[in-house]
């Protein structure tokens, strides 16, 4: 409905240029006769109600382009104000509890920081610029249903009272005449007009009054008049439509004199006009009646008729050309050329192409040349933003990493293999030859500890046993997959336990092993303590904001924990391998699929963060965007933490 | 007593009443379809409005004036005349003659009616 309100809009600008034109004329052809000014309204009338237009170059409108939505969505620059928030005051993204939100989700969570924001297309919905033709939209709407019904109104209230209306059988004409009690008179239908006049009207008037209604008929002008309403009722927010409404019906009435004296003859002007002045009324019809003739203005009309004097011939020639120019000049549309575009682009208000919103990003690059102001970007330095909001990183979509429903089956089936078996059949590890029996995975001899790995027939890969001493504690952990490195082991002495890595949960692309901490009491029992791989990626991604620049191409990567800067990667000076452009912004940055650790008295965690590029699906890892460490560390009840997050240099 | 109003298109409705009185509703309607191409609602409609207003009588079917054609239009010159002539009968007359000339034959109407009134008066 925005669409249709604003074609309207952009419909009812383009008339009023004309409405104005023939204003003008009007007053300069007030001798010639009025037929001519209603060929003219016809035009107008044309260019609001026709929906479609051509374009030429003979127009005459001038070449403003359009209004559509695109004028008010961002490009505003007081728009684009709200948003920014500088300065190290950024708003408190709350956790995420939801891992499984996808990016776009999260990016309109944080609102209030995006509206400045050009790189996420989805910002547009929560424009507030955006409003502004909605609503507008809906004024529009709800005035022309206030006219419709308004219309409604008066025609039923007509109706009411023609029912009374009694056939007049005293003339013989082929129009269907009826007197009634209304005090003008009218005419009524379109295709089957019937001609009501009121009681009163005696004769001598009453010829007059038929003729000039018949007239009326014959001209079509009740066509005119109800084409004019339905203008009206569209463009009731125009007040050069409600001028032109007002003109019409004057000229309406004039040129209809001006043809009935033609039938008549001039010499019948004078009673005529004597009849004009004894019907006027001085009741006040209805603004804005379909169908009655307003018989106000009668002193204008009887001045029209009794000044009207056959123009010279070339006076109704130069008229009928210069109608020719206007109806040609301006039935058409201007072309709207390329470079018409081009400089628009140059001023501050908004490009005018019509493409829908998810083209956004592109269409910011491409007007990124011209929009100088924001960046300062010049040839010799980058200034690196400070100003953007910041983003929070997105999980990856291995969070949903198949969880095997198969611990409590798999815990059975261990319980069913005997410790003998176990140590009996122990052999090295060796990934890929063997085959359904046990193998020492790993051991810390010093500690007497050992890992063993064993498989039933069903479960493959899964099930391990730690042995400490004399005492074994089984775990129904898979240590096996298709990259199979079998797992990583440390004791921490101190705090009594075992920090296990088991290396599954890699693949192309990925890397998420799990973190285990075996908690020793007493050794005899452990109890494992898991980093869920759930739990460590929401740790990451809560931790990790950017901001990216798709003017400078700048990626910085922040702390959100202090604000803190962690990277910044320009990628504009790094250009040769990365395919982040202009054309090609970074719309995501992600974290979380990638993460190792080393195991020790501090457990260092490192992950990467890599970012998505417009167009494309695939997360990519630059080279030039570095790895992060931290530290984790679990607390008396089993929760896992992060600690500060540093930069992994390459030395 | 003041004798009711009655507007043109009623006024037709109730010649019609008058000149075939009484009359049945059913034949009534046809009529008013026929000559004044009302619609039955209508008929309905302005015949009640003057039942209401006492003009005519709607009984059993049947429809009867309660004021006589003479009645109505006397009640209605009279306005007029009161309105626009202060109630004065040979300002009117006076007013009637300036414009146009009264035949003979009106001229000889008119006295009859004068002298066939001030007989009356003087025989009360």
């Amino acid at each position: 409905m925005t669409e249709m309100f604003l074609g309207i809009l952009n419909m009812s600008i383009n008339a009023s240029y004309i409405i104005i034109i023939v204003l003008a004329l009007r007053l300069a052809m007030r001798n010639v006769s009025k037929k001519y000014i209603c060929i003219l309204w016809m035009i107008v009338l044309f260019r609001l109600l026709c929906p479609w237009t051509v374009e030429s170059t003979i127009s005459l409108l001038p070449s403003a382009k359009p209004i559509s939505m695109e004028d008010f969505v961002q490009g505003n620059t007081s728009v684009a104000d709200m948003g920014n928030e500088t300065d190290g005051t950024i708003e408190k993204i709350p956790e995420m509890e939801e891992n499984d939100m996808s990016g776009t989700d999260k990016a309109m969570m944080s609102i209030g920081t995006n509206t400045g924001g050009k790189v996420a297309g989805s910002d547009a919905n929560w424009n507030i610029g955006l409003m502004i033709p909605k609503i507008a939209a809906i004024i529009w709407s709800t005035g022309v249903s206030i006219f419709v019904v308004y219309t409604l109104f008066i025609l039923v209230h007509f109706t009411y009272k023609l029912k009374t209306a009694v056939p007049d059988k005293t003339y013989n004409e082929k129009v269907k005449i009826y007197r009634c009690e209304y005090a003008t008179p009218f005419v009524v239908g379109i295709i089957c007009s019937r001609i009501y006049i009121p009681f009163q009207v005696r004769e001598p008037e009453l010829s007059y009054v038929l003729l000039h209604e018949k007239t009326h008929i014959s001209r079509k002008d009740h066509w005119l008049k109800g084409i004019c309403h339905i203008a009206l009722i569209i463009h009731w927010f125009n007040p050069l439509v409600w001028i032109m409404y007002k003109l019409v019906e004057r000229d309406m009435e004039m040129a209809c004199d001006e043809a009935v004296l033609a039938k008549i003859g001039g010499d019948s002007r004078a009673e005529y006009c004597e009849a004009l002045l004894n019907l006027a009324t001085v009741k006040k019809q209805f603004v804005g009646n379909p169908v009655a003739f307003g018989e106000s203005d009668v002193k204008l009309r009887i001045k029209n008729l009794l000044n009207y004097k056959k123009p010279y011939i070339w006076i109704t020639l130069l008229v009928i050309i210069i109608i020719g120019v206007i109806a040609v000049g301006f039935m058409s549309n201007p072309i709207e050329n390329i470079q018409q575009k081009e400089q628009d682009n140059d001023d501050i208000s908004a490009p005018d192409e019509g493409d829908n919103e998810e083209q956004k990003v592109s269409e910011v690059q491409d007007e990124g040349d011209d929009k100088g102001t924001e960046s300062e970007q010049s040839t010799d330095e980058k200034v690196i933003r400070t100003d953007l909001p910041i983003k929070q990183a997105t999980i990856t979509e291995w969070a949903e990493a198949e969880e095997t429903n198969e611990g409590q089956i798999a815990t059975d089936r261990f319980m069913s293999i005997s410790w003998d078996k176990v140590v009996k059949n122990a052999k090295r590890p060796y990934a890929n030859d063997w085959i359904g029996n046990t193998i020492l995975m790993n051991e810390i001899p010093e500690h007497n500890i050992s890992m063993y790995g064993y498989n039933d027939e069903e479960y493959w890969g899964m099930g391990v046993a730690v042995e400490h001493d004399e005492n074994v504690n089984y775990f129904d952990w898979l240590y096996m997959d298709n990259h199979t490195i079998v797992p990583s082991i440390f004791w921490d002495d101190a705090h009594k336990q075992l920090q296990v890595i088991l290396h599954t949960g890699s693949g192309t692309g990925y890397l998420m092993p799990s973190l285990h901490i075996l908690q020793e009491y007493e050794t005899i029992h452990m109890e494992d303590y898991c980093f869920e791989v759930e739990d460590v990626q929401k740790k990451i991604q809560g931790r990790i904001g950017y901001t990216y620049d798709d003017e400078g191409l700048v990626l910085r990567v922040i702390d959100l924990q202090g604000n803190t800067e962690l990277c910044v990667v320009d990628f504009e000076a790094v250009q040769k391998y990365d395919d982040v452009s202009k054309e090609s912004p970074i719309t995501e940055v992600r974290v979380g699929d990638i993460f190792s650790y080393e195991l020790g008295e501090n457990i260092q965690m490192t992950f990467t963060v890599g970012y998505i590029i417009k167009g494309q699906e695939h997360m990519v890892r630059s080279q030039y965007v570095p790895e992060f460490k931290t530290t984790v560390t679990m607390d008396g009840d089993g929760e896992f933490a992060i600690g500060d997050i540093t930069v992994v240099s390459e030395e | 007593m003041d004798t009711p109003k009655i507007f043109e298109s009623e006024y037709r409705f109730a010649s019609i009443v008058w000149e075939r009185e009484p009359i049945l509703l059913k034949e009534l309607i046809g009529i008013c379809a026929k000559q004044l191409e009302w619609k039955r609602t209508t008929t309905y409609t302005v015949l009640k409005r003057l039942c209401e207003r006492g003009i005519l009588k709607n009984e059993d079917g049947v429809v009867t004036s309660l004021y006589s054609r003479e009645e109505i239009q006397y009640s209605e010159s009279k306005q007029f005349l009161d309105k626009t002539f202060n109630g004065s009968l040979p300002g009117f007359v006076a007013t009637f003659l300036n414009g146009k000339r009264m035949s003979n034959e009106e001229i000889d109407e008119l006295q009859t009616m004068i002298e066939a009134f001030k007989k009356d008066r003087t025989e009360e």
